[in-house]
Parts: structure tokens; sequence; C-alpha cells
């Protein structure tokens, strides 16, 4: 607790340093990798004066964030200009203390699950088992990258709007454990309203419930009955508030059709400004479904793993979505030491982890030589961000194909030969 | 009633006295020159050569263009086919300048020059369809002859010519049939009222031999057979500058003022063969006015004859099939100092908010906070 406190507090002392750097704070907020048509600070507040005029937020076409969002930041910044800051390093705060919060009843369960199924266990696994020691290490461990991710700390510092997404996020994974379907789908419902992809993350909410709850309580319908409940509550406040859905359309409308092509670090903007017309709905189908399908297979896949289903489903979001930026990633960096116990099975860790800190790097080299330097051209930051993406998409694979690999050693045995048997075969070379 | 009689025989013999000046004066004036149906002057003049050592075609086309300019033909109405730039060849040695004469006294390019067509635009086809109007729709303004039943409209073509033909840019010819048919085409559509076609290139007489509309004249340097020479040189920028033919029309023209009441027979006599060494030809049968009582500027100006009257005319509303035309409507005059005064004239389409739209955004906040502190406390 007390290590807790402590990185808590050296995490805020790092942001409130870093929020009165002004050059810093205003270079790092006009970054695509940062902020995107969604998330911008500076867009949200035009937005907000522009919806005095005709009382539609999204009427100017410049933010494209939710309504009810804005109209709680703009009054916060209303009431005073040192509130907003203070609430993007409160959104971190509790992210963390959530994440670390749930990473220890995870791990808890995971433990128990593990203890009570000691006897499928094969002998000689004792080396790659889930021990105590993880489950004090982790949580903190897990708090500690959340907070000091420079990804988390760029997010703050730019206030743009991922912050809350994560928050959100957070609060949900923090209650998915806890058997509240009420809380769990209110903050899954506000990150939805937000963002559109997390509503595939109602999956994970169904099969928690049907996993981690008491035999009476197991009505897997309940979190989307409540789900659909806490977003029709958020439509109408939003509705009510503006005096038409047209807002609400609009920004909906903005996340799936992808009119802006602005660069960031997704996979949308380059493909859609070389297309021709006339097939732009075909791929924007095609897009959309990339990042929408993956859950169907993946629930049907782990559906006895719902925290790892939702681990590799926020990577695919995170990947993805229409409008990624790097604060999307750092949710689901934070969650990899959950699974530290399987990292003997992932697959070249160290030239992946090399590939995500390279490409992070190199993005906003790429984007100095192309807009500021003239030496490049889009392709130099297609390819940097391409390589970004590629590098997360390896992560997530290696690290859901190791818990998966692990499931199966610690049932099967270390060691094992071609045949399962865990004899050693011994090879004789010919002279 | 013979105090009347007298008084009325008087008044009639005033009124049939000055009823007969002015019959004589308009005779006068038309008997002496003939008018001409013309409303408004065109100039299509046309360089073919290219290369450096052709200077001479683009001083005869350039020097033309600018008396036609100075005798009042609009550069709208004027379409300048030069083949290629002399004015800026890097082998002048007076560059952005082109000159007509070895003095060097009058730059005939200038800096209001228009050339319409210029180097390898100027074809074959680009003339024929300037002459005859079958351009494609994006053609803009400047490269169209917009002539009508009542242009008159001046050809100018210089280059180098054989026997029946024009050569354009050294690749290509134009026949003396061609030309002919496009002058029949222009007929045909109603695209000239009269045309003066002058011609100064080799046997330049065979391209107006087989003109067969009407209301067409023809005037040529030089006979089938001969020559139209080169005047002079001038050594300081080292070739021809000049043709004969076209110096002996610009030295008439020089001294043609606007109004000018030189006759087409004047012009005829310019060049005869011992200054031209080539015999000028003429095409008159196809014209149906006297040459002595056409006026020059029928051709070479933009003369508009001005009716003087007395007569007060009352303009009345037109009537539309929906009704008079609407009475012009003057706005009050409002001036505006900044933008947002402006814009706040706009009217605002803001929908009212529900009243409860702000207590139910409160209750919402309230709620996501209880949640969020709720399960803090659960955290620790």
């Amino acid at each position: 607790m007390t290590n807790l406190f402590v990185i808590i507090s050296c995490g805020v002392l790092l942001r409130t340093w870093l929020l009165q750097l002004k050059d810093l704070t205003k270079w790092i907020s006009k970054r695509p990798e940062v902020s995107t048509p969604q998330t911008s600070w500076s867009r949200l507040v035009e937005g907000f004066v522009i919806s005095k005029q005709t009382g539609n937020v999204h009427s100017g076409d410049s933010y494209h964030g939710s309504t009810l969002l804005s109209a709680f930041l703009f009054h916060l910044q209303a009431l005073s200009p040192l509130l907003v800051p203070a609430v993007f390093i409160a959104c971190d705060v509790i992210a963390a203390i959530s994440l670390h919060n749930f990473a220890k009843k995870f791990l808890q369960k995971e433990l128990d699950d593990q203890n009570s199924h000691k006897s499928k266990l094969s002998k000689g696994v004792d080396s790659i088992l889930l021990k105590l020691h993880h489950l004090e290490n982790v949580p903190t461990l897990v708090a500690l990258i959340y907070l000091f991710n420079p990804f988390t700390i760029v997010t703050c510092i730019s206030q743009s709007s991922v912050a809350f997404n994560n928050l959100f996020l957070a609060l949900y994974v923090a209650h998915l454990m806890s058997g509240s379907s009420i809380a769990t789908t209110l903050f899954l419902a506000l990150s939805t309203y937000e963002t559109f992809y997390p509503v595939q993350l109602i999956i994970v909410a169904m099969l928690c419930q049907h996993k981690y709850q008491k035999e009476g309580n197991r009505n897997a319908a309940k979190p989307l009955f409540c789900f659909i409940f806490w977003l029709l509550i958020l439509f109408l406040v939003s509705y009510l508030r503006e005096g038409s859905l047209e807002s609400i359309f609009s920004h909906y409308k903005f996340i799936l059709t992808v009119p802006d092509q602005t660069p960031n670090i997704g996979i949308f903007w380059y493909f859609f400004t070389e297309i021709f017309n006339h097939f732009q709905t075909f791929f924007l189908f095609v897009f959309q479904i990339n990042a929408l399908f993956f859950f169907v297979p993946l629930s049907i896949k782990l559906r006895s793993h719902p925290i790892c289903l939702m681990f590799i489903l926020t990577c695919i979001i995170s990947t993805f979505k229409s409008y990624p930026c790097v604060g999307d990633a750092t949710l689901w960096i934070s969650m990899l030491p959950l699974w530290s116990h399987t990292f003997k099975y992932q697959r070249q860790p160290l030239i992946v982890t090399v590939m995500l800190l390279t490409t992070t790097i190199l993005c906003p080299v790429m984007w100095h030589m192309w807009i500021v330097a003239h030496s490049a051209n889009a392709n130099f930051y297609f390819a940097a961000s391409l390589a970004y993406t590629t590098s997360h998409i390896f992560i997530m694979t290696n690290t859901v194909m190791a818990y998966l690999k692990w499931h199966y050693h610690i049932r099967k045995g270390v060691r094992l030969n071609l045949d399962g048997s865990t004899e050693k075969a011994v090879l004789r070379l010919m002279n | 009633m013979r105090k009347n009689t007298f008084t009325l025989l008087v008044g009639l013999l005033l009124i049939s006295l000055y009823k007969t000046n002015a019959v004589n004066l308009d005779e006068k004036v038309t008997d002496h020159f003939s008018g001409s149906r013309h409303t408004n002057n065109w100039a299509v003049l046309v360089c073919t050569s290219r290369f450096w050592f052709n200077y001479r075609h683009i001083a005869n086309a350039l020097s033309v263009y600018r008396s036609v300019k100075r005798l009042g033909i609009p550069d709208s109405q004027i379409i300048l086919m030069l083949a290629d730039d002399m004015a800026c060849n890097p082998r002048n040695p007076r560059p952005g300048k082109v000159y007509n004469n070895k003095n060097e006294a009058i730059d005939v390019y200038g800096s209001d020059v228009e050339v319409d067509y210029r180097g390898y635009e100027v074809t074959v086809e680009n003339f024929i369809r300037v002459l005859t109007g079958r351009l494609p729709p994006d053609t803009p303004r400047s490269k169209r002859l917009n002539t009508d039943d009542r242009s008159n409209v001046l050809v100018y073509m210089t280059g180098h010519g054989g026997e029946d033909f024009l050569k354009f840019q050294d690749a290509e010819e134009i026949a003396n049939v061609e030309l002919a048919d496009a002058f029949e085409q222009m007929w045909q559509r109603r695209r000239y009222n009269e045309l003066l076609f002058i011609i100064d290139t080799c046997q330049a007489v065979s391209m107006f031999q087989r003109f067969y509309s009407p209301n067409l004249v023809g005037i040529a340097s030089s006979q089938i057979g001969e020559d139209s020479l080169s005047h002079h040189v001038d050594p300081a920028i080292g070739v021809y500058i000049i043709d004969r033919y076209t110096y002996h029309l610009l030295e008439f023209l020089e001294k043609v003022k606007p109004g000018s009441s030189k006759t087409m027979q004047q012009l005829m006599k310019v060049c005869p063969r011992h200054q031209c060494i080539s015999t000028p030809g003429y095409s008159t049968h196809l014209f149906p006015r006297p040459m002595n009582q056409t006026l020059i500027s029928d051709f070479f100006g933009s003369v508009r004859t001005v009716d003087l009257s007395d007569d007060v005319i009352k303009f009345k509303p037109r009537k539309t099939s929906q009704g008079d035309s609407p009475p012009l409507k003057t706005s009050p005059k409002r001036s505006y100092f900044s933008v947002d005064q402006f814009v706040s004239t706009f009217p605002i389409i803001k929908k009212d908010p529900h009243p409860m739209a702000s207590s139910a955004s409160l209750v919402l906040l309230l709620i996501i906070f209880s949640f969020i502190i709720r399960s803090l406390c659960d955290f620790e």
C-alpha cells in the first residue's frame, strides 16, 4: 500500500511539474500521435464555443468527441482554469488505483483457480506456476507502469480526452471481478458513448459474470441489459441538453465513416487518402469489420479466460480503431505484467519490445522530416506508424499465445517430446 | 383667304426646300462613300513561320497588328497567331523587342501585345477552327473569333508559300481550296459581313484564286511564279526584319488616321512592281461595292457610324412573360466595421435545451462520481 502511495505521489508530482512547462504542453498537444480529431483539447474548446451559437457541439466539424464530456470539461474550465489539469491528473491516479486493484483481484482469482485444480497439473511444472510473489509485486508494477508510461504522461499533459476513456475502461475492468454488473456496465457505457469501439467488451462482462459469480447470480444477460440501460440514460441526457439526437448521430458517424484523413498513428488515413471514391464504402466496411469483428472468434476461443479476452480486445481496439493515439495503447501495455508468469513462452520478446520503442521514437522523427524539413513524404510517416502498429500486434498475439501455451504446459508438463512423453530424446551424430 | 393660301404656299415651299436640303445632304454623303452594313471589326493576323531566320514574318504580322490596334480594333477582337517567339528568342540581341525597321524606331512587340495562338498552337487545324468557329467548348474567348453577320473581318497571313499552298511551321500546309472552303463555311454560318484577305508570301495570288464565297476581297504580294522578297537587313540583329510588301503597306498605313477617308483603291496602289520587285495581285470580283468607294477603315479600323438625333426616346419597362420587369429595389445601405457585427445579424438557430437538461446532467454526474468514489473506497 505504501508502495502504491509513493508511486502515486511521484506520478502526481511529475505531472504537475510537466504541466507548468507551457511550451512543452503546447507542443505536445499539437502532435498527431497524441491528439486526434476526437480527443484534442483545442478542438473541444472550439466545439463548445460553436455550440453556444448553434446548439450542436459537432456543427463546426471541429470537435468530434461526445457532448457530455465537452460540457463537463468546459464547465470545469469556466469554474477555474486550474481544475482541468487537476481533473486529468486525477483521472490518471484513479485509473492507476483501479488497475492496481484489478491486478490484485485477478491474480488472486487465478491463484485460487490454480490451487483448486492442482490435481490436473502435471509434474515438474512448479517453475512456471503462479506464485505468491507474483501477487505481491505485479499489482504495484501495473500501477507503476501505468503512471510512468510516457504515453500516459503525454496524454495527461496534452489534456487529450483519451485519459477519460482510459479511466472508464480501467474502472470497468476493476469492477469486472467484483460482480457488480451495474458499475461495470456504467463505465463501459461511458467508454462506448465516448468512442464506439469498446462496445465489444460487453461480451467480456457477460463471460465474467458467468465465470466469477456465485451460482445464484449467474445471469449472463444481466450485464447486457444494464449496459443498454446506461447507454440509453446517457443518450437521454445528451438529448435533453442539445434538443436533438443529431449530435450523437454525427459523433458516431464521424467514428464509423472516418471522414477526416489527417495523419495519425493509425492505419485508416493513408489508405483512405489514396483509394478511388467508388471503393470508399467497401473499404470502409472492410476496415471497420477488421476493428469490430475479432471479438466473435476470440470470445469463442477464450470463453473460459475472459480477462485474457478483455486484454486482447483492448489491444485490438486501440490498434485498429479509426483515430488511435498513443494514449489508447497505454492501458493494455500496463496490463502486460499480469502475464509475467507466461513470459517464458513468448516468442522473440526482445525484438518486439525494441520494435515498439524504436517505432515510438521513429514516428515523430519521420513527422519532422515530412512536415517540417520537407525531405520526406507521407510514406515515411505511414511506414513508421505501420511498424508501430505491427509491434502492437506482435505483442498482443505473443502474450495471448504465451498465456494459452502456459495453460497447456501446466497440464502437460514443461518439457515435451513429439509424441507427448517426457523422456529425453538424444540425437547422435554420425561420423 | 388669299393671305392664308399665300402663307400656306410659302410654308410648303420652305418645308420642301428644307426637306430637299436634307435629302441632298444625305445623298451627298452616301453618294460619295457607299455605306457598309458592318457594325464591328475583327482581325485575324497569322504568321506561319518558325525559326530565327524567319524573323521578318513575325515582324510583318506584329506590324499589321500594331497598325490595326492603332486604328481602333480592340485586342478582344484581334486573333494574333505567331508561330514562334522572336522577342524572347535567345538569339535576339534586343531581348523583349521586335523591330520592323533597321532604324529600330518602333518596337512592334511592346508591353501590351496579346498573342492568342503561340508557338506550336499555330496549326492549320487551329486556324481553320478559329475561322469556322468549330472550337472545343472550353476554348477561352480570347481564342475565339466571335464574329457575326455584321462583322468585317481582316485576315492577314504571312510566311512561306508556294503555288496553291501556304506552309505552316515547316510541318504542314494549307491549300488554297481549304482556305476557300473555310471562308465558304464562314459565309454559310454568317460569320462575316465582308472579308479582306491580305497575304504576303511567295506566289501569293494562288491562295485567293479559288475563293467562291461572296463579299471577299483578296490582296496578294506576288503573282504565281514570282517570289515576294524581303526588304532589308538590320545588321545589329542579323536577319532580314521586314518584307517588301508589308513594309510599303505599313508606310501607307502609318499615314492613315482613325476615321480617315482613304479608299481601298488607294490601298491597292501600294507597292507597285518597281518597289516590290514582285507584282501584287488583287481579287475584287466577289465584292459588291466598288473599291474606290470602300473605305480602308471598313477593314483596318473600328469605326462606328454615329447617328445624331434630336428626338427624345422614352424607354418603357420591358414586358416579359411574367408581367412587367420588377422595379429596382434599393436596400438601405449599412456599413459594418467588424465581423461580429455582421455575424450577429444571422439568426441563431439554436434550439432551447429542455428545462430538465441541466438537472439531468447534474444527476448523471453525481451518479458517476458516486460510483467512482465507491469503487475507490472498495479498493482501499
